[in-house]
């Protein structure tokens, strides 16, 4: 999985049984450094059961969760599980300043420079029981961030934001990443700004990592899917192919399946010519949810 | 966890309730002792009403005053302790910060230990700051001090000891439930209880050691008034009966309930050290013991002595000089029927000292394996 050969955290049939229950089978996925990596999956699918393990919030069952670092050293495991972990009746800097004392840190000015790097900087003596949720989620960050962690677990951070908070703290994150080279692990619902913010995906299901692939290696993977309708397939599938389109035939639909890009007006000439007539075209691009779907079965209701 | 100790302790100070507490540990002992010195000075009479009198409190009551007052915190401060544990724990809860604390690499251990050793640290703070405040109160309301030649600063420590046990309860059942409101209701429910349950367990203090001693030693008594003609056997009988070892202890099958509890855990305490309460001053009946005279306490619950004579005709025939004599000073030498606080002091802070160690092993095998989310 990952460029550089080493990795940031590794879990091996990491498994979590609540009586009969198992919330998490056998899950395994390595997560590389340096790495966005976001974990995909349904509700219920064990995505938070697993965020909690490795922030060590639960023990697993079963399996083994290694670190690629001191994991034990006081602040490499920055995490914001579900909800920031702040104090509410007190300021973003007194926060910091319990963050730090907590962490055995030196009260410096890097205080104000960790919440003027999470936008907080001009909050003064404002609670913060008092800020937007979003202003919450830049202070739990902000709060995992202390002491430089080498990996930040972020479970949902998006979760209830308004459209500019979800901007606000995506790029937080990227910038915390390529920045601060802070690996970070990730998981949230709306799959369409994790597939802006990921450099890698973990696709869970049923508590176990159905796949892992790299945003690079999905984009690959997905692409342009066009349906063809036509009483002669046998005809148009030579066609397709002879213009780099790799094409199949479902005799249960009736429908030509061809993926790829493509010049619509060359295709429907050539199709011409060979005599094919061409009823109906529909197109559908495949993103992350598409991909997810495809690969878990079912709707998605992630 | 020294880091956790120093973030626990900046917390506490910043913490709007613990000065509630230390306000409260403060102003109300020196407001009782003023109370007192109202009351007890009050006097009445047809002709002139109400008026103020100069006290002249008796030595041993003026050392039973010192006590109550300073000592009262054990019935005044748990329900103020057990708040602020819960609500100082509970937010820790309910903002996170617990979470925040493992995740942060923190060990559960180092977490439940420093919590453990910072609320523990600031109840003794509590309890110092009441005692030193009804010790001042004494003094600026005329009363003065008796301190006992200093014997009584050990009864303060084991005080504090058993309040200790309280603590860390609150802590323990603040710790292991995470939603608010169950170990709030708990630890006040306990705190309102301990009083009255510390007094009722109290009264179960004799040993049954004693009991048989006092019970042989009052048969002998018996056998020798029928020897003398002073009773029959059928009186006797019917006596030793009535008042049989079980009733002198307390209401039968009560003792065999309330007895081990009162041997096994420190909540006797305020029976026997007499943390009564307003009235036993207000009456004037305080008196500061120096020992536990268990002879006495079943003498009085013993309605046998006073039953033995209706045989005997009073108004006929004096009772002669002849007449056995059933008194306490026959117990004087006998050891098993004395309990000097010297080693009651060292039996309360051996029992409180196993119980912090029993609740609070039991809260940290709960705490590390707890879902903390």
């Amino acid at each position: 999985m990952s460029e550089t050969g080493g990795y940031i955290l590794k879990a091996t049939d990491v498994s979590k049984e609540y009586g009969k229950f198992k919330a998490l089978d056998s899950m395994s996925f390595t997560v590389p450094k340096g790495s966005i990596y976001g974990l995909v999956g349904r509700n219920g699918a064990g995505k938070t059961t697993m965020m909690r393990i490795i922030s060590g919030l639960q023990k697993p069952t079963g399996g083994t969760v290694e670190y690629g670092f001191d994991n034990k050293k006081l602040g490499n495991v920055g995490a914001l599980v579900e909800l920031p972990s702040i104090y509410s009746n007190k300021t973003a800097r007194e926060n910091l300043v319990f963050q730090y004392i907590n962490l055995g840190l030196k009260i410096d000015d890097s205080i104000e420079k960790n919440l003027e790097f999470v936008g907080l900087g001009d909050t003064g003596k404002k609670k913060a029981g008092r800020f937007s949720l979003g202003m919450r989620q830049r202070l739990g960050i902000a709060m995992a961030m202390c002491g430089d962690p080498e990996v930040l677990i972020l479970d949902e951070p998006i979760n209830g934001l308004d459209p500019q908070g979800i901007i606000q703290i995506r790029d937080l994150l990227i910038h915390l990443n390529k920045e601060k080279g802070i690996t970070i692990i990730i998981s949230s619902h709306i799959l369409s700004e994790l597939s802006k913010l990921a450099t890698d995906f973990a696709f869970v299901e049923k508590g176990k990592v159905v796949k892992e692939i790299r945003a690079i290696e999905l984009e690959e993977a997905g692409g342009l899917l066009t349906e063809f309708y036509t009483g002669t397939p046998e005809r148009l599938i030579p066609v397709l192919q002879s213009r780099g389109l790799s094409a199949r035939y479902d005799s249960g639909t009736g429908i030509v399946y061809a993926k790829g890009y493509y010049n619509l007006t060359s295709i429907v000439m050539a199709a011409n010519e060979a005599g094919v007539n061409i009823a109906r075209v529909a197109t559908r691009e495949t993103d992350l949810e598409t991909y997810f779907v495809n690969l878990v079965g079912g709707e998605s209701n992630v | 966890m020294s880091k956790l100790i120093k973030f626990e302790f900046k917390r506490i100070f910043q913490s709007v309730f613990f000065w509630i507490v230390t306000a409260f540990s403060v102003v109300w002992p020196i407001l009782t002792a003023l109370v007192y010195r109202v009351i007890l000075s009050l006097t009445f009479d047809f002709d002139n009403g109400m008026s103020f009198e100069d006290l002249n409190l008796p030595q041993s009551m003026l050392t039973a005053l010192t006590w109550l007052i300073a000592a009262s915190f054990i019935t005044e401060l748990p329900k103020l302790v057990a708040l602020f544990t819960c609500l100082h724990i509970g937010r820790d809860y309910t903002d996170g910060i617990i979470r925040n604390k493992i995740t942060a690499g923190h060990s559960r251990g180092s977490i439940y230990f420093s919590y453990m050793i910072t609320q523990l640290c600031a109840s003794v703070f509590f309890c110092v700051v009441y005692i030193c405040c009804g010790l001042l109160g004494l003094v600026i309301s005329g009363f003065g001090v008796d301190l006992n030649g200093g014997e009584i600063f050990g009864r303060f420590a084991v005080s504090i000891i058993v309040f200790l046990v309280m603590t860390v309860l609150f802590v323990v059942l603040s710790l292991i439930f995470r939603r608010r409101a169950a170990p709030i209701i708990f630890c006040i429910l306990i705190a309102l209880m301990s009083n009255g349950v510390s007094a009722v367990i109290g009264l179960y203090n004799t040993s049954p050691k004693a009991a048989d001693i006092y019970l042989e030693q009052r048969h002998s008594y018996f056998v020798e008034m029928i020897k003398e003609g002073y009773t029959d056997k059928d009186t006797v009988k019917l006596l030793e009966k009535e008042y049989r070892k079980s009733k002198l202890l307390g209401m039968g099958f009560g003792w065999q309930i309330f007895y081990p509890v009162y041997a096994i855990t420190p909540l006797g305490y305020e029976g026997d050290y007499q943390i009564g309460g307003f009235t036993t001053i207000s009456i004037a009946s305080g008196d500061y013991k120096q020992e536990i005279d268990y002879a006495s306490d079943l003498m009085q619950k013993d309605g046998s002595l006073n039953d033995i004579y209706p045989i005997y005709d009073w108004y006929l025939d004096e009772p002669s000089g002849d007449m056995p004599v059933f008194s306490l000073e026959q117990f004087d030498d006998e050891p098993a029927m004395h309990m000097s606080y010297s080693k009651l002091n060292w039996i309360y802070t051996g029992k409180s000292l196993v119980w912090i160690a029993v609740i609070g092993a039991w809260g940290f095998t709960v705490f590390r394996k707890k879902n903390l989310f």
